[in-house]
């Protein structure tokens, strides 16, 4: 009797444990969410696991696990008490991991243990693609010239197989200011783009780096393309020149008068010619303005202004038609004595000795002839 | 006027006078040397006015070897006339004073032996009048009221207030020498002589002083 009741007792264990199994055969992984879908190496992502109980009885779940030797997982630990899972019942699991990985698809092993009926595993593939941002010059300016707004024109692309959010263009460089001091495009989809201009003035020879920002998920990436900026006059850029000049030296200033021409190939606006520091422009002619230039055309002018040294600086002052201004200087020689230089000398110490020599020889023939008896 | 004559007029001018009271009254040698004074600041003259020149309008500038020409002739002319025959009436004038008994002729002989420093002093203003001028460059001044201006301006270089300087430490000279002369021609104390020849030359630094420098 009591070798049948065993019997009995064993036979109602194995067939709770097939009932149990038999419920977790019915539970199955329904969605697999990743946030990013692509990462790039060292980017962090979250993969949100679903699981359905299509069975009619529930199910008890020990933990859930997500495993790979390449990948990080970062919360490896958080269901490692789950509960029971209802009939028609769905749960999310959620993992973060890290792609400290080169490129390629990897597939971790998600494991969902039950008590006492075995346990699922589920591959997920995880893409890790390190593309980046692609930035591109689309059109610039055959030269810079100094202190000339130029537009410089970007291509953003996003070559991924995923979107990218918050993308921002910030352009830098040292002498050279933007009148946008960044650009905001937003998202791009996969193979997407976008086009950006940006308006420079440089005043120097610089690099202008343009700064692409960017978001993968949760990740910050940037991305960054040089512009190299050379100054140089422009191919058909005015060019007024001084030529024919005279200086006069008239009671304590100074008239520079002469011919400005414009050499180059495009008409110079607005022409101002007038002397610069240390030189003091007086009246009458503080300001020659001689207006628009045409190619080839000259035009003279008439400054006066003070000066203590032996040259001033003659300045001519232009703009182009988009209003950029330009400025050219020109040291003309004086060449004359004015009030300042003539009473500027200092005496050479030969003349000192000479008077010292004199008023000692002087001196003594008229001492020795009037003591002489 | 020998090698002699001349260290007497320099080291021992009292005897150098003294010796000319025994001898005709004559005014060549004198002439002479009122000459080569006036020479010596010829071309002086000529070396300013062939300078300054370029301050004038081109056209006035070409005339400028016309112009040196002048003020080396109106620099001889105002020798004699300022530095001969001015002082000499002034000299005999004041002498009288004194009841100088020296005729007018002996005056002019003596004043011109004591013009013989001022030839030195000639030779020398002539060269730093040289060294600065021709290191000077000036430029045409359209407004011609401007040019005495300008000349003014120039003329307060230091090199050529040290020549001022050094002409009237000659005056003096010429002046002692003076003292001399007039003591012997007109039979003056020594104070006599001093007063007759110090009132001009004082009055003439004076003046000098006050024009160049604005004392």
């Amino acid at each position: 009797m009591k070798r049948i009741a065993c019997i009995l007792l064993l036979l109602c264990c194995c067939a709770g444990i097939a009932a149990a199994q038999d419920s977790a055969a019915q539970v199955a992984v329904t969605t697999v969410v990743m946030d990013p879908g692509v990462l790039m190496r060292g980017d962090t992502a979250t993969v949100t696991v679903v699981v359905t109980n299509n069975g009619s009885t529930a199910v008890a779940i020990s933990r859930a696990v997500l495993i790979d030797s390449d990948l990080s997982v970062l919360n490896e630990n958080s269901y490692a008490s789950v509960g029971n899972l209802g009939a028609g019942n769905s749960m999310t699991f959620t993992f973060s991991i890290r792609a400290d990985v080169g490129d390629g698809i990897y597939y971790p092993k998600f494991y969902l243990d039950f008590r006492n009926a075995g346990s699922l595993r589920y591959r997920i593939p995880v893409k890790v693609d390190s593309t980046p941002l692609q930035v591109s010059v689309l059109s610039r300016p055959d030269s810079f010239q100094q202190d000339a707004k130029a537009t410089v024109t970007l291509k953003v692309g996003n070559p991924r197989q995923n979107e990218l959010n918050g993308i921002s263009i910030t352009p830098t460089g040292t002498g050279v200011t933007a009148v946008q001091t960044g650009y905001f495009v937003g998202n791009l989809a996969a193979d997407g783009s976008a086009t950006v201009s940006f308006d420079v003035t440089p005043t120097q020879s610089t690099d202008l780096v343009f700064t692409v920002s960017y978001r993968n998920g949760l990740n910050q990436h940037t991305s960054e393309v040089v512009v190299p900026i050379e100054l140089m006059s422009g191919k058909k850029q005015a060019e007024p020149l001084l030529n024919n000049i005279e200086a006069a030296s008239e009671g304590g200033y100074y008239r520079v008068t002469g011919d400005v021409t414009n050499a180059g190939l495009e008409t110079a606006y607005s022409v101002v010619i007038f002397a610069d520091s240390p030189a003091v422009p007086v009246d009458p002619f503080r300001v020659y303005v001689v207006g628009a230039l045409d190619p080839d055309d000259f035009s003279s002018f008439e400054v006066t202004f003070q000066a203590d040294q032996d040259s001033a600086p003659i300045v001519v002052q232009y703009k182009d038609v988009d209003g950029n201004l330009f400025s050219s200087t020109t040291a003309v020689k004086l060449g004359s004595a004015g009030a300042a230089d003539a009473s500027g000398d200092e005496l050479p110490i030969g003349m000192i000795a000479l008077a010292a020599v004199l008023v000692l020889a002087v001196g003594g023939i008229i001492a020795y002839t009037w003591k002489k008896k | 006027m020998g090698k002699n004559a001349l260290i007497d007029l320099i080291l021992d001018p009292q005897s150098f006078f003294a010796e000319k009271m025994t001898r005709e009254e004559s005014l060549k040698v004198p002439a002479l040397i009122l000459l080569a004074m006036g020479i010596v600041s010829g071309i002086g003259a000529a070396i300013v006015s062939s300078v300054t020149v370029q301050m004038l309008p081109p056209e006035a500038a070409s005339m400028g070897g016309l112009i040196a020409g002048i003020g080396f002739v109106a620099a001889i002319i105002s020798v004699f006339i300022l530095w001969w025959a001015i002082p000499s009436v002034l000299f005999f004038l004041l002498s009288r004073v004194f009841s100088g008994t020296g005729s007018i002729k002996r005056t002019f002989e003596f004043v011109a032996y004591g013009m013989i420093p001022q030839i030195a002093s000639g030779i020398i203003s002539t060269g730093i009048f040289y060294v600065y001028f021709t290191s000077l460059r000036l430029s045409p001044i359209t407004d011609p009221m401007l040019i005495a201006e300008e000349m003014e301006a120039i003329m307060q270089s230091p090199m050529l207030q040290m020549a001022t300087l050094i002409s009237l430490l000659f005056i003096l000279w010429s002046a002692s020498l003076w003292i001399f002369g007039m003591q012997e021609a007109h039979r003056l104390s020594r104070r006599n002589a001093a007063i007759t020849v110090g009132i001009p030359v004082a009055l003439y630094i004076i003046y000098t002083v006050v024009t160049f420098w604005g004392m």
